[in-house]
């Protein structure tokens, strides 16, 4: 439907305390892990420990280590590997950025047909324009009596 | 009545009301953000809930990726 037939339009969010508590080691360290299996082969990337919202990933045997807690990563480097271990950092936060968008739409619809049931009557990914910015996004069709 | 969510990056809503008068508008919007806070998902506005009209800044769907659903 096009928008200029819409009645009201509301913005909300939710903070970013809610977005990063979706991280949590049971559904980000698997995902952490293939892609630096495939980002980085070379420095054979291992995850230590993943436990509740922290994980320990060691690259090149432990010459950087990549700690992730509540959704906010740090790393610790050698000298010789701190532009490698920058790299990976910013790799890495685009990665859970985009898994935290993912499990946050997942975390809506489940939300949305819990309550809602049948009358929630789609769910499609698209493209949206959102001031100037294409983004993917979920929009979730309710019919309402 | 037909209310469409768009589920944006960084953990941002908008939210469309398709029909009905602005006040049913209204209410429909604030039952279904009481429900996702409900269920675990709780939603703070950003503005208030605008009556649709030109100057309106809001997302504008570009393309239909696939379906989910």
């Amino acid at each position: 439907m096009p928008c200029n037939l819409a009645v009201s339009i509301t913005k909300a969010a939710v903070t970013e305390d809610h977005l990063r508590a979706l991280l949590t080691a049971d559904v980000t360290s698997d995902v952490v892990l293939r892609f630096l299996e495939q980002q980085y082969p070379h420095l054979s990337p291992r995850l230590i420990s993943a436990s509740g919202s922290r994980m320990v990933f060691w690259l090149d045997s432990g010459d950087i280590t990549l700690t992730i807690t509540n959704g906010q990563m740090t790393v610790d480097a050698t000298r010789a590997q701190q532009q490698q271990a920058h790299a990976i950092l910013a790799q890495v936060s685009q990665l859970l950025a985009r898994l935290a968008d993912q499990r946050f739409q997942r975390q809506v619809q489940t939300a949305l047909s819990a309550r809602f049931g049948a009358r929630l009557t789609s769910a499609q990914v698209i493209d949206v324009d959102n001031e100037g910015e294409c983004q993917q996004a979920a929009v979730f069709t309710l019919t309402l009596s | 009545m037909q209310v469409r969510l768009i589920v944006l990056p960084q953990g941002k809503i908008q939210i469309f009301v398709d029909d009905g008068t602005f006040e049913e508008a209204v209410n429909a919007t604030r039952a279904i953000l009481a429900e996702l806070a409900c269920q675990g998902v709780p939603m703070e506005l950003i503005g208030d809930i605008e009556q649709h009209r030109d100057g309106v800044s809001h997302v504008h769907v570009l393309q239909e990726a696939r379906h989910d659903h």
